[in-house]
């Protein structure tokens, strides 16, 4: 894999999680649910699989498949813009308790999904 | 347009100029500090700031909101690669580095996105 390939390949991961953001946005948005429910979903969702690739160790020993689900479909699922504007609109709304509620369910959420992937991807590679 | 072949264009393009970033500047790994996704996050969290700005002056296509915004910047930044770095940086006992990232990634990203909604804002009078 030359770092062309690996840039595809990452790319097209991306494309796919950009529109399964998009698409759980707009389910979001029809279930009548807050924005940032949706981005809360699909991060704690990306981090617990990107989990997973770690604790099976996918980035040495699948390198083609860990450029395009990695980096590409949870980078690309995942996003820190968003979360940052969301928290930065709240704070100028003064809207403080559901900013430490947002904040607290991300990145606690966050490090939490995480362990338990990587828990997981240990125990799948034996 | 279709919004949804929109987004992954540039879902793509975003994902491949972070990818493309990683290989020039590699994160390292282990208790490395990883500033190249440290820096794709702050600058992506000013530049959604700035789009979102601009804007809430002036309506643009929403189209262009969705492609620059959910597609390029949404998965230019990341939050799966940022967990997994905090917890590479933890496991090597780098907790300094930690929390610096910690910090600068969730607070000093939010001050810049909205440095950002203000700039938007203001450029776009």
């Amino acid at each position: 894999m030359n770092a062309w390939e690996a840039l595809g390949l990452a790319g097209l991961g991306g494309s796919a999680g950009a529109l399964l953001r998009y698409g759980t946005g707009k389910w979001a948005a029809a279930l009548k649910a807050k924005p940032y429910a949706a981005t809360l979903t699909v991060n704690l969702t990306g981090s617990l699989l990107i989990g997973v690739l770690a604790g099976m160790e996918w980035k040495a020993r699948q390198p083609e498949l860990y450029a395009l689900l990695g980096p590409g479909v949870m980078g690309g699922l995942t996003t820190y813009s968003t979360l940052n504007v969301q928290k930065a609109t709240m704070r100028t709304e003064k809207r403080y308790a559901a900013l430490a509620k947002y904040a607290a369910a991300t990145y606690l959420g966050g490090w939490l999904a995480f362990a338990i992937g990587f828990g997981i991807g240990k125990a799948a590679k034996g | 347009m279709n919004e949804w072949l929109l987004i992954a264009v540039f879902g793509f393009l975003g994902a491949a100029s972070r990818y493309g970033i990683a290989l020039w500047i590699p994160d390292g790994g282990g208790a490395a500090f990883p500033y190249a996704t440290m820096g794709i996050n702050l600058v992506g969290s000013f530049l959604l700031g700035a789009l979102f700005g601009w804007c809430a002056r002036r309506s643009i296509a929403p189209w262009w909101r969705e492609a620059l915004g959910t597609g390029f910047l949404g998965a230019f930044t990341t939050f799966s690669a940022f967990n997994a770095q905090l917890w590479e940086l933890c496991r090597n006992e780098a907790y300094g580095f930690a929390a610096v990232y910690l910090l600068a990634s969730g607070l000093g990203g939010a001050m810049l996105a909205s440095a950002g909604l203000s700039a938007g804002r203001r450029a776009n009078r």
